[in-house]
């Protein structure tokens, strides 16, 4: 337990194992006792375990506490054993600062039973002048010859009362007998108030929140202290506390402490302004690299915690915390977890895009991709900077990820980013940028039929001339028809067979372009000598004329109704 | 197979045999909840009734539980207290209810004791249960009558017994007594330790201290009588150390009466120990002085809730001590109503624990003699001030409890018989029939000599041992007789 984390499945089936033989064993003999020295455990009279050596004995760090015998009954669950050996582990872990027999004593347990020596308690002396008496005691000489002597005579006032109410033998149940008193009946508690009483119990059981409570105090504390120069220190607790529970992968209790502070900071008082700038001062120290780095060591070291509070509380720190977060993208194995972290990076890229930028360049070219992902969010311009730093990465997988990004992010700037990778050396980058490029844009427009004129762009693969024909499609414009005739006219000696499928695709980009303009071109087109492109050609138009009545059609009726 | 003998220390040692003792009470009271569960389900149900049959197995298994451990299984009632293999079962406000209703069960039936044989079965405890729900009547022929139902339907592993005149026999309950003494006077020391340490980061050993406190709460729920018995003790070598004992046990009790749980007990216990240790930093003459103090020094004074917070925080290991001990160290002065000191502009509602101790500290600053009075309060007279001031300085229902805690007359108050003797309270009557009726020692005879006599409970039924009916007149002040409670406990 003291090797792995408290959540590895190696802890958890030693002790499964551990709990099976006990239970073998109590239930042959339904108890089971074991004495303690200092460096043994007795079963019996028979040694079971040894070490002599204190710093690594069990028995001893169970010993220098007072623990003398331990007894293990029959109907002990699992979760008691658990929580036994929890108490030894933790005890391990901070034996200054820990007594196992408190430890023990904690968990109330049902079916595990110790006897401990209250060692702790076996040094302190009674001071030679103190007096466990009161100011009137009788131990004083005077006392005893009193005790001696035994006169005591009774004031005339008592020896009155008892000669006048004193004949009345008998219980007087309920009823004031003492003047001085006054208090019979009011101190009986009836049904409702025995209510109250368990609601009031319950309901701070409910509300008890330590962390929460200690911020509270301390802010109280801050109100009181008239000397700012202490507020530091008053301060300088809640940071250590923080610290301390943030070390120990406390982190449910750590966000307390954080919602706690935000709290108090919306609820203070209007003439305690000054409390913002306080509960800023504790979370920045939460927030600061040092801190970070503490959380860092604890999840490389596979303390977690809880995970879904390390998130709340991640989520809390804000984008300062994204280091951590792409540590468990990069190093965490559970998909789910890794898609925790992935959604609240990029919550934090939300509000700060620049918490990534760090990693813009890491050579884990995986991580690079989901950073770049995550900065892709709808409107998000602020992200925009930092793809634009990413448009020469060497890798083009990475490069096509800035593209998606930059389409999701949309707008003019963006867009602006994208044609910079019309000239992209990888074919398959510019058939993505092609494609996902705004062509609203004319200048986009203007520069995507500069390229498609040039003389290379019959030396690239079909794919790429086809994405670049639908970048014109979309278009859908005067301008663009121009470019498509000449692409419609292109004719070449090699692969004439491949060249004629994609002067029909161009054609059927004239047909979907549709403008007076566009259909002129089919129309001249049908009489090329090149029967396939003419005959696509006239099936285009045939296509373009039928879709103008059907239109018109429609277009009557409907005025007609 | 039950717990061998030979694996409990001798029962010279205390420290084993309270372990031992705890266990047993800790059976007993399982075993209690689920016998008063089967008997009110056995009184509302037809005894096929699944709800009936599966609280009646519930206690079956309870018994099963304690045969491992114990040779027997014996619930007993005297003096309106309940009784389980000789140990006295401890009850709060929570279990009280449960805890009447079967010591009125039985005294109704004439039962004094019921106790079950190893070799019981399930079909004769229901049979009981229903046998024994029905049974009525106070008098002799009840009890005859439930023996003779038993006979005829062949229960052989279930035996009753009638009431024992003077009570049963019990398992001595020194060991409990030995140890809460010693934790007691331990606890002063420590403190004392503690606080005059030069070192303030090295003052307060959070472990050392939660150690002790779970101890005060293990004697509290053992036997609350005797410790609250001992906050008689008024040490006047430092007042602010007994006094912050005194506070820690009464409040335990307090929290223990009103329900809390044990880990959140010891929580309270640190709390109330550490209330006042701000007054470490008020020099000792403010705090001795005879005569009224001056403005100054009382605002000397008012600034220790805060100290005692400020010491709080900068304990070693402060995760290890309660927090709540730094909330209360700043708000038991407050009062309920906010009026009291620190005025702190942030607030909302006091903490329970700073309630409950809150209450505790006045009470017991009330009832010790200090220089600047010309005599403490009776305990009886300390509840009444304190009433007067119910819903300001103390909540009303908190104060309520604690009164109902120390009863008519709290353990300690030295009362006027009306045979003309002075007799001390022992123990408080927890049932409300007979609150004013508690267990007492004569100390004083009706010739006025001093005695130490056996302890009387004036709300036994019987015929008292020497023939006198005793009634208590009035509570009387101790140190106007010279009297040293104390030195009874």
């Amino acid at each position: 337990m003291n090797t792995y984390p408290s959540n590895s499945p190696v802890i958890a089936k030693h002790k499964d194992r551990l709990y099976k033989e006990f239970q073998s064993f109590l239930s042959n003999h339904h108890i089971l006792t074991v004495t303690v020295s200092e460096s043994t455990v007795l079963l019996g009279d028979q040694v079971i375990y040894e070490e002599k050596t204190r710093s690594k004995s069990l028995a001893f760090l169970l010993y220098k506490d007072g623990l003398r015998e331990i007894s293990f009954y029959e109907p002990m669950t699992s979760r008691e054993l658990d929580q036994f050996l929890d108490a030894l582990t933790e005890n391990m872990g901070a034996p200054e600062e820990t007594d196992v027999v408190s430890l023990l004593w904690e968990k109330d347990f049902n079916n595990i039973l110790y006897v401990a020596i209250d060692e702790i308690f076996s040094n302190t002396e009674e001071p030679a002048d103190s007096h466990f008496g009161g100011e009137t005691g009788s131990r004083s000489s005077s006392g005893d010859e009193k005790a001696s002597s035994g006169a005591i005579a009774l004031t005339s006032e008592d020896r009155k009362c008892v000669t006048e109410t004193g004949s009345k033998i008998g219980r007087i149940d309920g009823e004031q007998t003492d003047p001085g008193v006054g208090v019979s009946q009011s101190i009986l508690l009836n049904d409702q108030e025995l209510q109250e009483i368990k609601r009031i119990v319950s309901d701070d059981k409910r509300a008890f929140n330590p962390p929460r409570e200690l911020a509270d105090a301390l802010f109280e504390m801050l109100d009181l202290e008239r000397d700012p120069g202490r507020c530091d220190s008053i301060l300088k607790v809640l940071k250590e506390y923080l610290s301390g529970l943030v070390s120990g992968a406390n982190f449910e209790m750590a966000c307390d402490v954080i919602l706690a502070l935000s709290e108090i900071e919306r609820s203070s008082p209007p003439r305690h302004s000054e409390y913002g700038p306080l509960v800023q001062t504790v979370l920045e120290d939460a927030r600061s690299p040092r801190a970070i780095e503490r959380i860092r060591l604890l999840l490389r070291g596979g303390i977690t915690g809880s995970l879904e509070h390390l998130f709340k509380y991640l989520s809390l720190l804000g984008p300062g915390a994204a280091s951590i977060l792409v540590d468990i993208l990069t190093k965490m194995e559970d998909p789910t977890i890794r898609s925790k972290a992935r959604a609240l990076l990029a919550e934090f890229v939300h509000k700060s895009p620049r918490c990534v930028e760090e990693w813009l360049f890491d050579p884990r070219v995986h991580l690079v991709k989901q950073l770049i992902s995550i900065l892709g969010q709808p409107r998000l311009e602020e992200a925009i900077p930092y793809l634009d730093k990413c448009v020469y990465w060497h890798d083009a997988d990475i490069r096509k990820e800035v593209i998606r990004a930059l389409s999701r992010i949309g707008g003019k700037t963006a867009n602006s980013i994208q044609v910079k990778f019309f000239t992209d050396p990888d074919p398959q980058v510019r058939v993505l940028a092609a494609r996902s490029v705004d062509i609203s844009d004319p200048e986009t427009i203007e520069l995507a039929c500069k390229l498609i004129s040039e003389k290379q762009f019959f030396k690239t693969e079909m794919l790429e001339r086809k994405a670049w024909v639908d970048l014109l499609r979309k278009a859908g414009s005067d301008g663009v028809v121009p470019v498509l005739r000449d692409l419609l006219h292109h004719r070449t000696w090699f692969k004439r067979k491949e060249n004629d499928q994609f002067r029909s695709y161009v054609a059927s980009a004239l047909g979907s372009v549709a403008t007076e303009a566009a259909i002129r071109v089919l129309l001249e087109a049908t009489h090329m000598r090149n029967r396939r492109v003419r005959n696509v050609c006239q099936h285009v138009l045939e296509r373009v004329q039928a879709e103008e009545e059907r239109d018109s059609s429609n277009g009557e009726t409907r005025e007609r109704a | 197979m039950k717990r061998p003998l030979n694996h409990v220390r001798s029962t010279e040692d205390s420290s084993s045999q309270w372990f031992a003792d705890r266990k047993v009470v800790q059976a007993g009271q399982h075993f209690f909840s689920a016998f008063v569960s089967a008997l009110k389900t056995a009184q509302l149900y037809d005894p096929n009734n699944h709800v009936f049959v599966d609280h009646a197995t519930a206690l079956c298994d309870r018994l099963r539980d304690i045969f491992r451990m114990e040779d027997e299984a014996a619930i007993e009632v005297t003096a309106d207290h309940l009784f389980f293999n000789g140990l006295r079962l401890p009850t709060n406000f929570a279990s009280y209810p449960g805890y009447r209703f079967l010591i009125n069960n039985l005294i109704e039936s004439g039962v004094g004791k019921i106790w079950f044989e190893e070799e019981f079965n399930d079909e004769e405890v229901r049979k009981f249960l229903v046998i024994f729900s029905k049974s009525k009547g106070r008098s002799s022929e009840s009890f005859d009558d439930l023996e003779t139902q038993l006979r005829t339907e062949g229960i052989t592993g279930i035996h009753l017994e009638k009431p024992q005149e003077g009570g049963g026999t019990f398992r001595k309950i020194s060991a409990i007594r030995q140890v809460g003494k010693q934790m007691y006077l331990n606890s002063i020391l420590l403190l004392k330790k503690m606080t005059h340490n030069l070192e303030p980061r090295r003052r307060i050993q959070a472990k050392v201290v939660r150690r002790l406190v779970q101890t005060i709460v293990d004697a509290v729920t053992n036997d609350e009588a005797y410790m609250l018995a001992l906050t008689n003790i008024k040490n006047h070598y430092d007042y602010t150390l007994n006094h912050s004992v005194n506070v820690s046990v009464l409040s335990v009790a307090l929290g223990y009466r009103l329900g809390i749980e044990r880990t959140r007990l010891a929580d309270l216990g640190i709390s109330a120990l550490f209330h006042d240790i701000g007054k470490v930093n008020v020099p000792k003459e403010i705090l001795s002085k005879p005569s009224r103090l001056t403005e100054e020094e009382f605002e000397l004074v008012k600034k220790h809730p805060y100290h005692g917070a400020e010491m709080l925080t900068r304990v070693k290991g402060l995760g290890k001590l309660p927090v709540r001990a730094i909330i209360v160290a700043i708000e038991h002065h407050m009062g309920v109503d906010l009026c009291g000191y620190p005025n702190v502009s942030m607030r909302k509602d006091l903490n329970l624990f700073s309630k409950i101790i809150s209450i505790a500290d006045v009470f017991d600053a009330m009832t010790t003699p200090r220089v600047y009075r010309k005599r403490p309060f009776t305990r009886s007279e300390a509840i009444s001030e304190m009433m007067k001031e119910s819903g300001t300085k103390f909540d009303p229902l908190l104060l309520k409890a604690f009164s109902h805690m120390l009863g008519l007359y709290p353990i300690g108050t030295v009362v006027l018989l009306n045979t003309g003797e002075l007799a001390l309270v022992m123990e408080t009557n927890h049932n409300p029939l007979h609150l004013s009726s508690p267990k007492i020692k004569v100390i004083v005879d009706s010739s006025g000599s001093r005695t130490d006599g056996e302890v009387i409970d004036l709300a036994s039924s019987g015929a008292p041992l020497d023939g006198v009916k005793r009634a208590i007149l009035k509570s009387v002040d101790a140190t106007k007789y010279e009297i040293d409670v104390t030195a009874y406990f």
